[in-house]
């Protein structure tokens, strides 16, 4: 883009903010106010005061800015063509920032940008906008994510068949009467610049261009193809909603928002990639989360300058606090319930474009084993579902290094009836039972990555296949001890009951761990690795939040961490979240219970004495 | 660097450091604690820790009432700023190796047990690096990470240390703890005495006073790591002394692994010393991460360094070849018999009463000094 001087009609009341690209010499030439502008267009010749050389080599034809002489555009066109750059025009070295007047150039400048024709994918339609002095204009859209019907219907329909514009309103007036009684389209926003312009139209918006108006409207007709909201997909229950977030960012966050309808509810969008932009939303509570915390999630957001940011899985790991651990640092989930869930105990929800896993920030480690589900049923069932889970934890963790470690280690533990079983079904066996137990964990792993990868009609054959007839088989060769199909199986379960997809990938590696350590030192390898293990836990952080609270360092919390206490007993929200609003119910919310009418009771009359 | 703040330790709460605290002295039950007690005092034995945890308490609570005049400040860095560092640095490099040499000594201890109980075949120097190993990482982060998982094994330590003690009941005998007075009671006291060697709460919570989040609470801390200790290494006693007869208990060398080598509840619950190996493992690791970190801390505030971490490969490595310096296990006990438990208290518990006392009658003499003091603290904060 160069600097160069042209001549335009007069516009009244230009807006200041054009002045950013512009510098006006007010001048009269003739019968008709023109005005001799100072700009930055986009076609043109260099009228840097000094005599640069560009990038190419080549010296351009310099005026000197005070030496003004207007020329007209046919002599510029073959200036520019002669200017020796192998031909190149001048606008096909660099682009301008701002939208330029002329729609001939506009056009040009979108060929550019978008590499047209070889690019199928940008649809430019020129048209004319009706009445008896028609002015032109462009629309620009991309194929496959604008709606069509609605830039039928809304954008090119009144615009050609039911409009009477007249040519001769000043440009600022003309776009103001079209945006305002023109276009029927939901969402019409006026921009400047070209960043702005592309970066509408590669979110499914349709751009609309004017001949002689240096502004566009983008109207907003997103409208690609994306799974209509289902099922989750790895976090389902039975109690409870069943909807997963889906590949579509804004049904994403209008999920949450309709089952959290709050005013206090913010919503801020932000895009992030340098390539490729990705829009990013964090949504929090005002009122309700800790205003430290969310300048923590921008400014750890801002700092993420990549290309392309595709998923909220790296997303992730670009802003986790300690990049080493096997620990995750977020709550990924697919579940709008629990997302707004999450809002309303002060965390900050993180949508990253399409993806349909949201992250929820800080987490503490015992969310992570917690579903929905445990909070939908009543508190004995959720506190029975819960044990079960942390139980499993263990099991999933520990039962295979425990099982190497009594038979190496220390076979008194176990009665002699049972040691001498265990021996007799090892008896066959040639192999440690180290190798016993890695090589059937080995094989576990490869049904889970198969069972994941194999196309879902013959998913299930394979399951027992490789489950049952393995099994069965390799016992009967005599290379696995039955005993040991109980254990693997039983941890297989286990580590499938975690109810956090991330969570269940930790626990697997860990496990091949304490396997080695129990291998190598029995029980006294299990525990050094243990309290490793737990050490690490207890000082790593999510958002500066230690991950083992409530409980290590103890914060104050309702009954919510490892039971699932009674639902009227939660009056406050998670301490370690540091919110706002720490309460969240009245301390009686049953008062018409005898109970509580009988405690308010006795309460009122031991302060009167 | 010119740096001339403590050294950073990050802050504890006090549900925390109680925690803590606790399991670092009740610690000792798991190693020849119990069954020298018991030799020393016979039947009475289980009285003899109480009797050290109201001297404990009490000294304690001197020692409180003396340095409420310092608030955000350890007793090194008043004696520092009051009696000069020619005071200072003796008495951190004595509180220092009184860590040092506990710490190796209880690192030889458990090293020695984990190779009696369960790994009879490895070499003791594996056992000792691998324990090395995990308390260098402990002690690198520091006592904000030790008093969570004080706080996190509180808990599971508590109710593995009862089901301990309930277990081997089938086997117990009140009898076995009459006559009442065991060798009698000024023998009962005087071991009573010398056992507070034993309770380092002291020393540790007048080192540990700027650490604490809420110190309004910091008695409460005292107190109750104090009682906690004393009662449950007297429950202990009780159960040991109740289930052993007095003759033999001196010669037990792992009480609690013998206790625990007799559970037999039926034909399934029985044996079940390889279970608790769990929990001495995970105490033990706690107490020598705390040795570790102490000395290093002490090191570093003594020399007015302001980091820890650098100090502890060359602490630990010192550590792990002091530990071996005992030829055997009987010359382990034998220190810990003849020179710690003697000698220890002066160190632990005379000393720094002596100099908080002294703390407090020069601060009181020098009117205006803790106000000045105060003022020149606040100076260096902003």
């Amino acid at each position: 883009m160069d600097e160069q001087f042209m001549l335009t009609p007069e516009e009244s009341h230009e807006s200041s903010s054009d002045d950013k690209h512009s510098s006006t010499i007010r001048r009269s030439f003739g019968p008709k106010r023109l005005t001799l502008k100072r700009m930055r267009v986009y076609y043109g010749i260099r009228t840097t005061g000094d005599a640069k050389d560009d990038a190419s080599g080549n010296t351009s034809v310099v005026l000197g800015s005070k030496e003004v002489k207007p020329i007209s555009m046919a002599e510029l066109h073959e200036r520019e063509k002669n200017s020796g750059a192998n031909g190149e025009l001048a606008w096909n070295r660099r682009l301008p920032t701002a939208v330029q007047h002329d729609l001939a150039a506009n056009r040009a400048i979108i060929d550019r940008i978008f590499y047209l024709p070889t690019n199928a994918d940008i649809v430019k339609r020129d048209f004319e906008i009706g009445g008896e002095q028609t002015v032109h204009g462009m629309i620009v859209f991309v194929d496959g994510i604008a709606d069509k019907t609605i830039i039928n219907t809304a954008i090119l329909e009144p615009l050609m068949l039911l409009s009477n514009l007249d040519r001769n309103q000043l440009q600022s007036e003309l776009l103001t009467r079209v945006k305002n009684a023109l276009l029927p389209g939901n969402q019409v926003m006026e921009f400047k610049t070209w960043k702005e312009a592309t970066e509408n139209i590669l979110a499914g918006s349709t751009v609309l261009f004017l001949e002689g108006v240096n502004s566009i409207l983008s109207v907003e007709t997103k409208g690609w193809e994306h799974r209509t909201v289902s099922a989750t997909q790895t976090e389902s229950v039975v109690r409870g909603p069943h909807d997963g977030f889906t590949e579509s960012f804004r049904a994403n966050t209008g999920l949450v928002r309709s089952k959290l309808r709050s005013s206090e509810l913010i919503t801020e969008i932000t895009q992030v990639g340098k390539l490729a932009s990705t829009d990013v939303a964090i949504m929090y509570i005002k009122g309700v989360v800790n205003p430290k915390l969310v300048r923590e999630v921008k400014k750890r957001l801002k700092a993420l300058v990549v290309d392309y940011l595709p998923d909220s899985g790296l997303a992730e790991q670009f802003l986790e606090d300690d990049p080493i651990g096997v620990i995750p640092k977020f709550l990924s989930t697919e579940r709008p319930d629990r997302v707004a869930y999450g809002l309303t105990e002060g965390q900050v929800a993180i949508f990253i474009g399409h993806s349909p896993f949201v992250l929820l920030a800080p987490v503490m480690f015992w969310s992570l084993l917690h579903t929905s589900e445990d909070a939908y049923l009543r508190w004995p069932y959720g506190t029975f579902i819960r044990a079960i889970r942390m139980l499993s934890l263990v099991i999933a963790l520990l039962l295979p290094a425990l099982y190497i470690a009594v038979t190496n280690y220390h076979p008194e533990m176990i009665p002699t009836d049972l040691m001498l079983a265990v021996a007799a079904t090892r008896e066959r066996v040639p192999f440690p039972v180290v190798t016993e137990v890695l090589v059937m964990e080995f094989s576990i792993e490869l049904i889970r990555e198969a069972g994941i990868r194999i196309p879902s009609v013959i998913g299930p054959t394979i399951g027992i296949v490789g489950a049952l007839i393995l099994g069965q088989a390799a016992v009967a060769a005599g290379i696995i001890s039955p005993l040991l199909i109980i254990v693997v199986a039983v941890t297989a379960l286990g580590s499938f009951t975690m109810p956090n997809y991330n969570l269940s990938f930790s626990v697997r590696l860990l496990r091949f761990g304490f396997i080695i350590a129990a291998a190598t030192f029995g029980f006294y390898g299990i525990i050094l690795g243990l309290m490793l293990l737990l050490m690490h836990m207890v000082t790593v952080k999510s958002f500066g939040v230690p991950m083992m609270a409530p409980i290590a360092p103890h914060r104050n919390s309702s009954p919510d961490v490892i039971r699932r206490g009674q639902v009227f007993q939660m009056e406050t929200r998670p301490n370690a979240y540091f919110p706002l609003d720490k309460r969240r119910q009245k301390d009686f919310t049953r008062t018409w219970s005898p109970v509580v009418k009988d405690y308010k009771k006795d309460r009122k009359s031991l302060f009167k004495e | 660097m010119n740096y001339s703040g403590p050294v950073r330790t990050g802050r504890v709460g006090v549900g925390e450091l109680t925690a803590l605290l606790t399991i670092y002295t009740a610690t000792d039950v798991f190693l020849s604690y119990p069954s020298r007690v018991a030799k020393e005092s016979a039947e009475s034995g289980w009285m003899i820790p109480l009797v050290s945890g109201v001297i404990v308490l009490a000294v304690f609570l001197i020692i409180n009432a003396c340095m409420k005049r310092f608030p955000d400040e350890n007793i090194l860095d008043v004696a520092r700023q009051e009696l000069t560092v020619f005071v200072s640095v003796p008495l951190g490099i004595i509180f220092m190796l009184l860590f040092f040499s506990q710490t190796a000594l209880v690192m030889r201890e458990f090293t020695e047990t984990v190779i009696t109980t369960v790994l009879p075949r490895t070499p003791s120097t594996v056992v000792a690096l691998l324990f090395m190993a995990v308390v260098y990482y402990f002690a690198y982060k520091g006592i904000e990470g030790l008093s969570r998982l004080a706080m996190l094994l509180s808990a599971i330590l508590g109710i593995g240390l009862l089901s301990l003690l309930i277990m081997p009941l089938t086997w117990f005998d009140v009898h076995l703890l009459q006559p009442f007075w065991g060798r009698g009671m000024l023998t009962t006291i005087f071991y009573g005495g010398t056992n507070t060697s034993m309770f380092l709460n002291v020393l540790l919570l007048s080192l540990l006073y700027p650490t604490v989040r809420n110190q309004r609470q910091f008695v409460r801390v005292g107190v109750i790591s104090i009682g906690l200790t004393a009662v449950l290494m007297s429950l202990v006693l009780i159960v040991f002394i109740g289930v052993f007869p007095a003759a033999p208990t001196g010669q037990v060398p792992f009480p609690m692994y013998q206790l625990a080598r007799l559970i037999y509840i039926g034909r399934f619950v029985q044996r079940l010393e390889s279970v608790f190996v769990f929990l001495w493992t995970a105490a033990a690791v706690l107490k020598m991460g705390l040795g570790l970190w102490m000395t290093a801390y002490l090191y570093a505030s003594t020399f007015k360094m302001p980091l820890y971490r650098p100090l502890l490969p060359a602490i630990a490595l010192a550590l792990y070849v002091v530990s071996f310096l005992p030829p055997d296990f009987p010359s382990v006990q034998l220190i810990s018999a003849n020179i710690f438990e003697p000698y220890g208290w002066t160190v632990s518990i005379a000393l720094p009463v002596v100099i908080a006392v002294v703390l407090y009658l020069r601060s009181g003499r020098a009117q205006g000094n803790h106000s000045k003091r105060r003022i020149a603290r606040a100076a260096r904060a902003n």
